[in-house]
């Protein structure tokens, strides 16, 4: 025997077994695809009304005094601590997890989109202006491009964080979807299924990861490589 | 009642004016920095005005203030004759720092203004790959900015605001970030560009060469608060080259005497900075 016990760690070739019967027996479909919706539609809603948010306080002054001070103090609330709350509001089906997921996209996106309108350079703006621009053209031709890297930035942390929520949610309370399997498969000393449970886990981030690069790649083609 | 119509009528000649402009800006609640006071003067069509002053004597204030992105304290901007209070597409801006999209590539940066008025894709491209042939950046048409020199940037950003075929072009320190050798081919290039299609231009500038290689008539603005000092006629032969015009006896003559004048305003501005800081 070696040095490591297979009871706390597994063995590589057993966890790559355990892998593919995972998917052979089909045993992982639906939690996958339970998982992977959740995350989604987190990341969707909580990266859209981020988006928004940051847009309107960034566009209003007003407003952005009032409210900025209160998101910021409601970023800081640990989101783990609202989860069992959020099973009492929302159940423990697919919206609890959505929930939890979209809160913590949502703080990610509102975050980044915000440094990116703040960051729009007024000449741009400016001449764009003097060439007879309207608002709606300023914004379309100069604020959201100038902003892309920011939201792209979001994005990308966000997908981290989505998929972070909805395990986080499925762990609190839940029958189904690849935070339950994790739980589960603890529960039942299978360290085995832990690990192949999170190679799934992995190979999710990774795959999202992929597109929002190939977006960022596709748009950010005209930006220096600094370093 | 005579008199006034005739006042009004002598202003329809001049392209552009201005009427007893003064601005201040606040620096705090109770203090107000004043910039720009009772400034006057007119341009005729076709003609190539600059204007040129010591630095940070409210210059590019006064062009915002022409191109109506700041509305002044007091005074009224006139174009052919008539208030001009909005921005208008009849005035193209060229500005001191690059105005290209950095997203976008030259040929679209080229056309944006031609975009903003709604002509078609095909069009505008087509318009926009004319003119950057004839600015001598063909082949970088699909380049972004920060691929380009600043001397080819600097064309782009010529074009650009030629693309909408203004009627007047303000140039606001264009070449002051580009070398001497740059700055002397744009020049060349500004002169060949007004003498094809003629246009009025007002050019702001703290660079007196240039003021005098490029303009028809120089008007030199005073230290802060800034107000219209003296005016020259330059009655050098065109067309004209930057590299030969500055050896012209007659070059040299009016160089020597703008330049008297204009250091007593250097020196005002120095002084000023030196209590200020």
């Amino acid at each position: 025997m070696g040095r490591i016990d297979p009871f706390f760690f597994s063995r590589p070739s057993a966890i790559i077994v355990d892998f593919v019967v995972l998917f052979s027996s089909k045993e992982i479909f639906p939690h996958l695809g339970v998982t992977l919706y959740a995350t989604l539609m987190g990341l969707f809603l909580g990266s859209s009304s981020g988006l928004v948010l940051a847009f309107i306080l960034g566009r209003f002054q007003f407003l952005e005094r009032v409210l900025d001070p209160i998101i910021f103090g409601l970023y800081g609330i640990p989101k783990l601590a609202l989860g069992p709350l959020f099973i009492l509001w929302f159940g423990l089906g697919i919206e609890s997890k959505i929930f939890l997921s979209f809160i913590w996209v949502f703080f990610v996106m509102y975050f980044n989109a915000y440094g990116g309108f703040k960051d729009v350079d007024y000449r741009l703006v400016n001449s764009v202006r003097l060439m007879g621009a309207n608002e709606f053209q300023v914004i379309t031709k100069v604020v959201f491009p100038s902003s892309l890297p920011w939201i792209l930035t979001g994005l990308k942390s966000g997908v981290g964080v989505a998929l972070l929520g909805t395990i986080v949610g499925e762990y609190i309370g839940s029958s189904v979807g690849l935070g339950n399997m994790v739980m589960y498969a603890g529960n039942m000393f299978n360290t085995t299924r832990v690990f192949s449970s999170i190679l799934a886990m992995t190979l999710i981030m990774i795959f999202l990861n992929e597109i929002v690069e190939f977006l960022e790649k596709r748009l950010l083609r005209w930006r220096v490589k600094s370093f | 009642m005579f008199i006034l119509i005739m006042l009004a009528s002598t202003n329809e000649k001049y392209k552009f004016s201005l009427n007893n402009i003064s601005h201040s800006f606040n620096a705090s609640q109770v203090e107000s920095i004043e910039v720009l006071r009772n400034i006057n003067f007119n341009v005729y069509e076709h003609e190539f005005l600059a204007l040129i002053g010591p630095s940070g004597c409210g210059k590019s204030t006064l062009l915002n203030i022409m191109s109506r992105l700041i509305t002044p304290n007091y005074g009224e901007v006139l174009l052919d004759g008539r208030p001009l209070r909005y921005i208008t597409t009849k005035i193209g801006y060229v500005s001191q720092a690059d105005s290209l999209l950095p997203w976008r590539n030259l040929i679209d940066n080229v056309a944006i203004g031609l975009e903003i008025k709604g002509v078609g894709k095909r069009e505008r491209r087509k318009k926009a790959k004319e003119l950057i042939a004839r600015a001598g950046l063909e082949g970088f048409e699909k380049s972004y900015p920060n691929e380009l020199s600043g001397g080819m940037r600097k064309r782009a950003d010529i074009i650009k605001v030629l693309a909408i075929d203004p009627e007047i072009i303000f140039m606001d320190e264009p070449f002051s970030a580009l070398d001497v050798f740059t700055r002397q081919m744009l020049q060349d290039y500004i002169l060949d560009i007004w003498q094809e299609i003629h246009k009025t231009i007002i050019f702001i500038t703290h660079d007196l060469t240039e003021a005098i290689t490029l303009a028809d008539r120089i008007l030199l603005m005073t230290a802060r608060p800034a107000t219209i000092k003296s005016e020259y006629n330059i009655n050098l032969p065109r067309p004209r080259s930057s590299f030969d015009i500055m050896f012209e006896p007659q070059f040299i003559e009016i160089h020597k005497t703008i330049w008297n004048d204009l250091k007593e305003e250097i020196a005002i501005t120095g002084e000023g900075d030196n209590q200020n800081f």
